[in-house]
């Protein structure tokens, strides 16, 4: 489904400025790199479709598909010929219209005002066009077949009113190739780029992080799709430090487990940010190195620091980050002989099966 | 194919009656509401049967066929666990051909055919592939449950037996657990036909080891299969290293694979995440595993796991009357040594007419004597079983217990989302839910599309991200995925998903609850935690404590109708859709509840049908403070808002406010964004509780705007971050100050930037306010009437009445002369007359005028929600006319009442999906004669009398039988019709409305009993309960017509 061949093509070759009708915003003075490898993915259909994977000339990766697509339900359809740009998280970056104008019902061209819109509707990834199909936009007139495009009579409002005037069909055709079932693809083809292309990495690492993409790339490290850790320790101390982007830093917290804890710098950093850490942020740390195979001892002694004077709840997730780990199982025994006096039934079932363990 | 078609065929024909179409509909009503048309008439069952598979189902069929009373329980949603639950759609054709007609036609009944597009069957029913004879999951559960109902075997499902009283070393009767709590029947013998008789094992505390579980995938778009087993990697440790793959006869992509493991650990809620996980790695991996899986997805998977034991000896039974019957792996063969072994039982049963007295209750690992149970009578009208509330001290006398910092009672579209949130914030977290799998009306009722809610929050478009991906990495369908997502956030968020569990009652000290008790397998446990959030959606927990509510309509108690949606299949039938609503339900009713499962049955397609019975509406608990529509319709800013809703008015129906009556409030108004304060999760009168999901606290006019699953799942994660913080800082919920939230949220795009704006709680009340809108009416803008109604009234009569003696322009006064007869003044009645009398003439002379409530696109979207058309219009006069309480309109009303008709019969749609909508089968005139009923109700006046009458006799109005099978399903508003006419009779003092009201208590509908029993209790001051001979006795007496009794009723808001 996804790369099955590369090719190298010239884009000014493919993609004359003058065979652009028109060009989303966003677009407007990206100078592409010459490069482009072809890939594939499935459409919507099941069919395969090619995937340009292109740069942007500071290194950027993004994604392009041009089609032809007709618009159309019963009786009349008529094809647009357009390119699709996704960023390199897949999400919708950018539109063109090739040889000729988008259309309407009444077969007047869209107007400046109606590609903003349109472009405004693709760039919202949740639209209620998403529950619907083609199908669901009409309802068969008693008599004759319904119009292409049309908004009139049956077709429904609130869908009518999250698409381009007398455009309902085509604003739903190019957001769902745009919307459904693409991102996840091109985010597999992002991470394949990513594994395979070291050059890419350490670019994209090293470029100054926007909170898009640091999203990005900490949810694909949380989810262990990506190879080259050696950049994670560094991205997630960064990350935890961002008080201003908040979704950042829960993301980040969420990667602990994917660490190298054997970096030293980073295990410092770590036992630092953690001993400030609030309760509840420490708890969501904690269930993170409840992963963590091999604990450092520093990191143990950070987080046993005071133990029995702790919240209760926080000691018993204490103990069960703990479970199994033999090489602590002593001092855990000790700390645990000094927490019968603690008056949680859960706590205490937990001790017991503790102490029996070990 | 019409529906009525389609129903006679989606009825497996029993072998006890072999019905022709004709009969369907009287044979349907007598095999459904035999449980629910009579108060019970003996205390004491010969047999009650515990599990509804094969064995509990022979058994039950043939003691009630010998004349015994039997009572068969089943914990899940329909009978024939072993394959439906299971999935294991398929057996052994080797001896099929034995079976009896009866029996053959149970597996393979004649309608299922319509459904099948996999031609490549042969044999009985064109079911039989190669060695295989295949089922579908619908045909079965749908012929067992008939066939009990015909051999007039009492079915309760979604009930569980947890506990046997007995005396002396005999058994004297069960303790069953229900979404309505526990209850005891009474019985002299008990046969546990539960799976591996777990029920048995338990009670009598035999040790027991599973060794291993199977599980179930049913496939799509599986291509050309050619092998019966696939040999697998030793990498996804399934047994033997083997997947067997079964055909599907739904279409030719369809597949089931069979899987065995070794259990990691005995705890069955592990067994069930593990079955969990290895289906999605095995998902991921299904190109690596045979190439007809290249384009394979799991369109579902079982919704258990079958157990394994190592030993499956039976344990030793120390009671009297206590017999256990064990199913076996499902063949053809089986099937028969099952059946005959059933038989024989049955016939060893001792005889005993005995009336059951009980000394002890006995539980898993304790012994209760019944001085420490409180037994009470239920509330459930002509509900044919003998059984009675049962409550005690949980805390103290359940041993099984679970501690936790949050405990969530539901997993569904709110549930799921409390747990990931509270786990998120480190909580020690449990959520608990009936079902094996989260999600809920989603998942496993099938409802997986968003409609209308705030779907541009944050955290929305997060999740469904999350949810679509997880379902595209593992070769799953979006609902599958979900179920997933759900499970495996919360373990990773460090929480615990408790399945399997029937809520049964609450943990209660001193007003504050600190957990809940729920039956799983048989046993009953606490769940015992610092904060607990109830997310039942229904407000079990909470009302299993005591809190107070209220539900649907104010005076009628209607709720919206439930649906239980069918799977889609690959033959769509035209007249059927897959997402069809019902009934309307008192789900708070055992009898309801049942009630509706069984109509569920007899009307789903024979492919499958999603377990889970989709209820709109039920328990709003009252919190600290009740959303209503003022707040909505205000767009009130709250100071401790804690989320955004968003929807129109959608109330199935026109709406029963004096709202929508006078025409501000009608079905899909537009949309608005309505803000939730956290006091609305914060039930009044309990602490240590949350409510979560569609149950705040709020009144049903609100309901309708923030039921949606985009905002409920919202609230629910944000609820879930709230119980976490009262936890970790010891709160009681009504003291939490949620301000450092809010920020953490708005920062995050949870919550608007500005949440922190000043609060408009007010703005109503403001002079300023009152006398602009006042103003901009009197200049005669219309939509400034909806506006002027939200006003208090107090304040609003005075300077109405100023601008209305000043105003000079015609239709400006006759606005502010609807505004002052909204608030109860007559001052411009004349003018609101004069309008009526002339729209109702140009009604009669040019016809039916179009436009009424069914005619969807017609009144969606109105511009301002100015209400258009003379149809409504008219409504509109009729209704503030009602509310001025002024007899001079008396005249005009009684003119319009002599002159309406029914205007034909139920008006047939073009569009299947709306034909098949029971909210839209009305008459034309259906919403003009409830607005008739307004006015009487509130003026009622002897001379309405004749007009009423008139309106009963007309075909399409009268005669109404809502025991009727056809017509409760179908018309089940024309009933709500028919019994708002009585009431207005009877309140204008006609013999025949009261009569009416008291036929209405034998209402097969919960609500239309209370309703007609409520008024006429207020209209006589008498009370007899729903007893109709009682009524009749006391109303013989009475000389007609009796004196009028005016409606008093506040404002629903």
């Amino acid at each position: 489904m996804f790369c099955i061949q590369i090719l190298f093509v010239f884009l000014l070759l493919l993609f004359n400025n003058n065979d652009v009708y028109f060009q989303s915003e966003k677009l407007h003075g990206v100078n592409w790199q010459p490069d482009v490898s072809v890939y594939h993915i499935e459409d919507d259909k099941g069919e395969q479709a090619e995937i340009f994977a292109k740069k942007d000339n500071k290194g950027f990766l993004y994604w392009h598909r041009k089609l032809k697509t007709p618009v159309c339900l019963i009786g009349e359809c008529k094809l647009i010929d357009i390119g699709i740009y996704w960023d390199l998280a897949g999400d919708f970056f950018g539109l063109e219209v090739y040889e000729e104008a988008l259309t309407k019902t009444d077969h007047s061209e869209f107007t400046e005002k109606d590609y903003l819109r349109l472009i405004e509707i693709l760039e919202n990834d949740w639209s209620p066009l998403r529950e619907y199909e083609l199908s669901d936009l009409v309802e068969k007139p008693e008599n004759g077949d319904p119009e292409v495009d049309g908004t009139s009579g049956a077709t429904k409002k609130e869908i009518a009113a999250e698409a381009v005037v007398d455009a309902v069909y085509t604003t739903h055709t190019i957001w769902h190739l745009s919307h459904v079932g693409e991102k996840e693809q091109l985010v597999n083809l992002t991470i394949n780029e990513l594994n395979k292309d070291e050059e890419l990495m350490t670019f994209l690492m090293q470029a100054p992080q926007i909170e898009h993409n640091s999203l990005f790339f900490l949810e694909l490290f949380a989810k262990g799709e990506l190879g080259q850790k050696d950049y994670l320790n560094s991205l997630v101390i960064n990350s935890l430090g961002r008080d201003d982007k908040p979704k950042v830093k829960e993301v980040a917290l969420k990667t602990l487990s994917k660490c190298n804890y054997s970096d030293n710098y980073f295990l410092q950093n770590i036992i630092d940010i953690y001993s400030g850490l609030p309760l509840t942020a420490k708890l969501q740390v904690l269930n993170e190195f409840k992963k963590v195979e091999n604990l450092p001892e520093p990191l143990f002694l950070a987080i046993v620091h005071h133990l029995e004077t702790q919240q209760e709840w926080y000691i018993i997730r204490v103990f069960e980050v703990m479970k199994n780990r033999d090489q602590y199982k002593d001092r855990l025994k000790g700390i645990a002989s000094n927490l019968s006096h603690i008056d949680n039934p859960q706590l205490q079932s937990i001790l017991s099966e503790y102490q029996k363990e070990i | 194919m019409n529906r009525r078609k389609f129903l006679n065929i989606s009825l497996p024909a029993t072998g006890a009656i072999m019905m022709g179409s004709g009969m369907m509909s009287l044979e349907a009503k007598a095999e459904i509401y035999r449980q629910f048309s009579s108060s019970s008439n003996f205390d004491t069952y010969d047999l009650v049967v515990n599990g509804g598979g094969l064995a509990g189902y022979f058994a039950a069929s043939y003691a009630a066929k010998s004349g015994k009373k039997v009572l068969l329980i089943e914990k899940r949603t329909s009978p024939g666990f072993e394959l439906f639950a299971k999935h294991k759609l398929w057996m052994e054709a080797d001896g099929f051909e034995d079976f009896s007609p009866e029996l053959s036609n149970l597996f393979l009944p004649k309608g299922e055919v319509a459904e099948m597009n996999n031609s490549l069957g042969k044999g009985p029913g064109n079911s039989k592939f190669e060695d295989e004879i295949l089922l579908f999951s619908g045909s079965i559960r749908k012929g067992m449950l008939r066939n009990l109902l015909v051999s007039k075997v009492h079915v309760l499902l979604m009930t569980d037996v947890c506990g046997i009283f007995q005396d002396k070393g005999k058994v004297k009767g069960v303790l069953m657990a229900g979404k309505q709590g526990l209850q005891h029947v009474k019985c002299n013998n008990f046969i546990d036909a539960s799976d591996q008789v777990m029920f048995s094992r338990n009670f009598f505390n035999q040790a027991y080891e599973i060794d291993r579980a199977g599980f179930v995938l049913e496939l799509k778009n599986v291509e050309n299969p050619q092998k019966k087993v696939l040999s697998v990697s030793r990498d996804y440790k399934v047994h033997q290293d083997q997947i067997a793959f079964h055909r599907g006869k739904l279409s030719e992509g369809q597949a089931f694979l069979d899987f065995e493991f070794k259990v990691e650990e005995q705890s069955l809620e592990l067994i069930e995440h593990q079955a969990r996980h290895k289906a999605a790695l095995l998902g991921q991996n299904f190109k690596n595993i045979d190439p007809s899986l290249k384009n394979a997805e799991i369109y579902q998977h079982g919704l258990e796991t079958s157990i394994i034991l190592k030993d499956d000896r039976l344990p030793e039974v120390d009671l009297e009357g206590y017999f256990m019957l064990n199913g076996k792996a499902v063949t053809s063969k089986n099937i028969q040594t099952t059946n005959e072994e059933a038989r024989k039982m049955v016939e060893s049963l001792p005889k005993s007419s005995r009336k059951a007295k009980a000394s002890t209750l006995r539980i898993h690992n304790a012994e209760i004597p019944l001085d420490q149970i409180r037994f009470t009578g239920l509330d459930e009208a002509s509900f044919s079983i003998p059984m009675e509330q049962v409550t005690f001290d949980y805390n103290a006398l359940v041993k099984d217990k679970e501690y936790c910092q949050v405990a969530v009672a539901g997993g569904g579209t709110g549930g799921s989302f409390v747990a990931k949130g509270a786990a998120g914030k480190g909580a020690n977290t449990i959520v608990a839910d009936y079902f094996n799998d989260l999600g809920g009306t989603k998942t496993m009722g099938g409802v997986m599309g968003y409609y209308h809610g705030v779907t541009s929050n944050g955290f929305f478009k997060k999740q469904n991200e999350e949810a679509e991906r997880t379902a595209f990495e593992n070769n799953m369908s979006t609902k599958v995925g979900r179920k997933y997502y759900h499970l495996k956030e919360i373990l990773n968020a460090g929480g615990r998903f408790i399945p399997g569990a029937i809520f049964c009652g609450a943990i209660l000290e001193d007003q504050k609850v600190s957990g809940f008790l729920v039956c799983r397998n048989g046993k009953l446990q606490t769940i015992n935690g610092d904060v607990t959030v109830d997310a039942t959606g229904d407000g079990d927990i909470a009302s299993f404590a005591g809190a107070s509510f209220s539900q649907g309509n104010s005076r009628t108690g209607e709720t919206q109708n439930y649906s239980q949606w069918d799977v889609k299949g690959a033959v769509s039938i035209s007249s059927s859709p897959t997402n069809r609503d019902y009934d309307v339900l008192d789900t708070t009713k055992i009898s309801e509840l049942q009630r509706g499962l069984f109509l569920s049955h007899y009307e789903a397609h024979f492919y499958d049908f999603h377990p889970f019975l989709t209820v709109r509406e039920s328990r709003l608990i009252e919190g600290m403070h009740v959303l209503n529509l003022y707040d909505v319709a205000e767009k009130t800013h709250f100071k401790d808002v804690i989320a955004l809703a968003s929807s129109d008015f959608d109330p199935h129906n026109v709406g029963s406010s004096e709202f929508s009556k006078c025409g501000f409030l009608l079905p899909h108004s537009n949309d608005l964004t309505v803000e939730i304060p956290y006091r609305c999760i914060v039930p009044k009168s309990l602490d240590g509780l949350l409510i979560a999901g569609r149950g705040i606290s709020q009144t049903h006019n609100a309901m309708q705007f923030t039921r949606m699953t985009a905002d409920i799942l919202v609230l629910g994660y944000l609820t879930g971050q709230i119980a976490a913080d009262l936890a970790w800082t010891n709160t009681r919920p009504r003291d939490f100050d949620v301000s450092d939230l809010q920020r953490e949220w708005a920062d995050l795009g949870y919550l608007p930037k500005d949440y922190d704006r000043p609060s408009n709680e007010d703005k109503r009340f403001q002079e300023d306010e009152i006398n602009t809108r006042i103003a901009e009416l009197s200049e005669g803008k219309r939509e400034f009437l909806y506006e002027c109604s939200r006003l208090p009234k107090e304040k609003a009569i005075p300077v109405l009445k100023t601008y209305y003696g000043k105003s000079e322009d015609e239709k400006a006064k006759l606005l502010l002369a609807k505004a002052l007869a909204w608030f109860g003044e007559s001052d411009g009645n004349a003018l609101i007359v004069e309008e009526l009398q002339e729209m109702f003439d140009l009604e009669q002379k040019e016809g039916y005028p179009g436009g009424y409530v069914d005619d969807y696109d017609f009144i969606r979207g109105r511009e301002k929600n100015v209400l258009e058309g003379l149809f409504w219009r008219i409504n509109q006069n009729i209704a503030l006319l009602a509310m001025t309480g002024s007899k001079s309109s008396i005249p005009v009303i009684r003119n319009i009442i002599e002159n309406t008709t029914s205007g034909g019969g139920v008006v047939n749609r073009t569009n299947d999906y709306f034909n098949g909508r029971i909210d839209l089968k009305i008459i034309p005139f259906y919403n003009r004669i409830h607005n008739l009923c307004f006015y009487g109700d509130r003026i009622p006046d002897a001379q309405f009398i004749p007009g009423f009458e008139k309106l009963l006799k007309d075909e399409n109005i009268g005669g109404f039988k809502t025991e009727d099978y056809d017509e409760v399903r179908w018309r089940v508003y024309g009933g709500l019709l028919e019994i708002s006419i009585a009431a207005t009779l009877a309140r204008c003092g006609a013999k025949s409305g009261y009569q009416l009201l008291v036929n209405y208590l034998q209402d097969i509908h919960s609500n239309y009993k209370a309703f007609a029993r409520a008024e006429l209790r207020d209209i006589t001051h008498q009370d007899f309960g729903v007893n109709p001979l009682k009524w009749r006795r006391f109303l013989a007496e009475k000389q007609y017509p009796r004196p009028t009794r005016k409606l008093e009723k506040t404002i629903e808001v």
